[in-house]
């Protein structure tokens, strides 16, 4: 299940340090979703040198004369080698710097440094990708012989490069100077705290119920309300309700929506007064 | 204690409430400018962008501190992130990039790759050298440097009546075509330099074998034609677009050292730094390389048919070269960069 709120600490982390001194976050994009972009790219772009090869085919008639046939074939050659070469390094510098494969599984290149994405980086990038898949793939299908073998095994190095290091770049991203990071869109989401008010008077908890849980215990109850699984709503609520021992109503979600915002209140609290809970291990403010 | 709760729970209502604003306003401007681009934006707008991702980014860094409602601080997070490449990511107008690389960026890019150039440039004439020689002092070792695809009936068994219909007889046969041949040419040299330049990656080893197969295959080449006393006459036939083409696989060679020589050896930089910055100075080479290959298409697809003169073809390739070396080598004052 895809839970609105992704994992708190990721490996693939990286900080990004703004000119305005706020660090920003951003995640190395997954082996899995770079090939899953790659796939996408490759079918459109193939996809579109067939249609090509098509309307190539339907104007190519007998009624055109030998220049008009001329310029067709040499600007047919032309399309196709733009493009097999600059699908990727168009798209990617454009605004969203990323191709539609990359687009639709949400992801997006961007400089190592953190810095403007320059067309020297896109080309740099793009331009390696002879060696790790197109020289490969050669080598895969002049099958069979040792020669061909010895040479797939030395290309595979170049193509299986990115699971070697933990920033997942490929050879061209490392000369390129890119990372690839996840871009995912964030909707905002309401207040949990704000739900329902009315209703949150009717749970008056004592100080000591509160003071149980962190940030930790509070922001995986978080994922659990977004969530809206009905049976790990039920199976958090009698932990909570086990664990502080309250006892009143049977309104599962009602419940655990009170419970949060009170926690979270008194968490919010603390940190203004400078003090932050990371887990219900930390002593409470 | 009570009143303080009060006023607290207030106002992390009342930080929301006051900025929603702000921060929809910023969605929506991006939605609009990753959908087409910034200039879908009116002048108002345009300003108005780098003062919301301000604000939204001070908006985030309260949050972070006062806040622990994660998918709100997730939300803030990834607009900003989004803002950011828009804000400090969007280049200038793409006419004016391409006007500065053409004007200082790509000959900088490639004076600042010369000793990568004159080893390249080396192994080509030693290859071109050594291919010469091994064709004059035994003809059949022709057929191991060039495979008959490549020699399109050129062999050292080839009449000098053959030979010589080759370079001076195309006008008749190919006239049609012109336009395709170039084309085709130019598509398919541009491919061989782009994995010439790619497989520096792996230390350059197998760039420096493709830079000196091609200087082989020129050098055999020329021992077939010099054997039938046609030696300088294939030289001009080549020259033509030659002088270009040879060039820009020098300089794809070189850019394909550099990045094989900077991931090796990174100096006193850190070795990702220094492999980006030689991809980045690099790629621009190879921009170059490609255009250099577009005009040698032309050259070749053209002037090889049209132009039957040697002193012709001599003049014409001489002064390209010496076009492209003035382009790259000769001062501009522009020493100081930026």
């Amino acid at each position: 299940m895809v839970s609105a709120v992704p994992p708190l600490r990721s490996s693939k982390a990286r900080a990004l340090n703004t000119p305005e001194g706020v660090d920003l976050t951003v995640e190395i994009a997954s082996f899995g979703a770079r090939i899953g972009a790659f796939m996408i790219d490759m079918i459109c772009i193939y996809g579109s040198i067939i249609v090509v090869v098509l309307l190539f085919v339907w104007m190519n008639g007998d009624k055109l004369g030998d220049t008009a046939q001329n310029f067709l074939t040499a600007g047919f050659i032309i399309v196709v080698f733009v493009l097999r070469n600059f699908w990727f390094i168009l798209f990617e510098m454009g605004a969203r710097g990323a191709t539609p494969g990359k687009r639709a599984v949400g992801i997006r290149v961007i400089a190592r440094n953190g810095g403007r994405l320059e067309a020297s980086h896109v080309v740099a990038r793009n331009l390696l990708r002879d060696v790790e898949v197109i020289l490969p793939l050669s080598f895969l299908f002049s099958f069979g012989s040792l020669y061909a073998m010895l040479g797939l095994g030395w290309t595979l190095i170049f193509m299986l490069f990115p699971l070697f290091n933990k920033d997942r770049m490929r050879a061209g991203d490392l000369i390129g100077g890119t990372w690839v990071i996840r871009a995912p869109r964030a909707k905002l989401f309401n207040d949990l705290s704000e739900n329902e008010p009315h209703r949150q008077q009717y749970f008056a908890f004592t100080p000591a119920q509160i003071a149980v849980y962190g940030i930790y215990e509070l922001q995986t109850l978080e994922g659990v309300l977004r969530g809206n699984d009905r049976k790990a709503i039920k199976m958090v609520a009698d932990l909570i309700r086990e664990k502080i021992g309250w006892y009143h109503g049977d309104d599962d979600r009602a419940f655990l929506n009170a419970y949060y915002a009170a926690v979270r209140a008194e968490l919010e609290k603390g940190m203004l007064f400078g003090k932050r809970r990371h887990s219900k291990y930390d002593l409470p403010a | 204690m009570n009143q303080i709760d009060t006023l607290i729970e207030a106002g992390q209502r009342n930080f929301r409430r006051e900025h929603e604003a702000d921060w929809k306003e910023l969605e929506a401007l991006l939605k609009r400018i990753e959908r087409r681009s910034v200039q879908a934006l009116s002048v108002d707008e345009a300003l108005r962008l780098p003062v919301l991702y301000r604000a939204v980014l001070s908006s985030l860094a309260i949050a972070r501190e006062t806040s622990l409602d994660r998918a709100l601080i997730d939300y803030l997070e990834r607009l900003c992130v989004r803002a950011y490449f828009i804000v400090y990511g969007v280049r200038t107008r793409a006419i004016d990039g391409i006007l500065t690389f053409l004007r200082t960026g790509w000959a900088q890019e490639v004076r600042a790759i010369w000793r990568e150039t004159l080893v390249s440039a080396a192994l080509l004439f030693v290859g071109a050298l050594v291919g010469y020689l091994l064709v004059r002092s035994d003809p059949s070792w022709y057929y191991s440097i060039i495979s008959a695809e490549m020699a399109q009936g050129r062999s050292p068994s080839s009449s000098t009546a053959e030979l010589s219909h080759i370079i001076y007889g195309g006008a008749d046969k190919q006239g049609g075509v012109l336009g395709v041949f170039a084309t085709y040419l130019f598509t398919h040299n541009a491919q061989v330099s782009i994995m010439c330049f790619a497989l520096g990656f792996a230390l350059g080893v197998p760039t420096a074998f493709l830079v000196v197969e091609n200087g082989l295959m020129m050098g055999a080449l020329i021992a077939v034609y010099a054997q039938h006393g046609l030696g300088l006459n294939l030289v001009g036939w080549l020259m033509i677009h030659g002088t270009t083409e040879l060039f820009a696989i020098i300089l794809a060679g070189a850019a394909g050292f550099r990045i094989g020589l900077a991931t090796a050896f990174p100096g006193s930089q850190r070795r990702l730094t220094a492999a980006a910055a030689a991809g980045r100075s690099s790629a621009s080479v190879m921009i170059g390389v490609v255009i250099m290959l577009l005009f040698a298409g032309v050259l070749e697809g053209v002037g090889r048919q049209l132009i039957q003169s040697d002193v012709a073809r001599y003049a014409i390739g001489l002064t390209m070269l010496g076009i492209w070396l003035s382009y790259f080598y000769l001062p501009r004052g522009e020493h100081h960069r930026g």
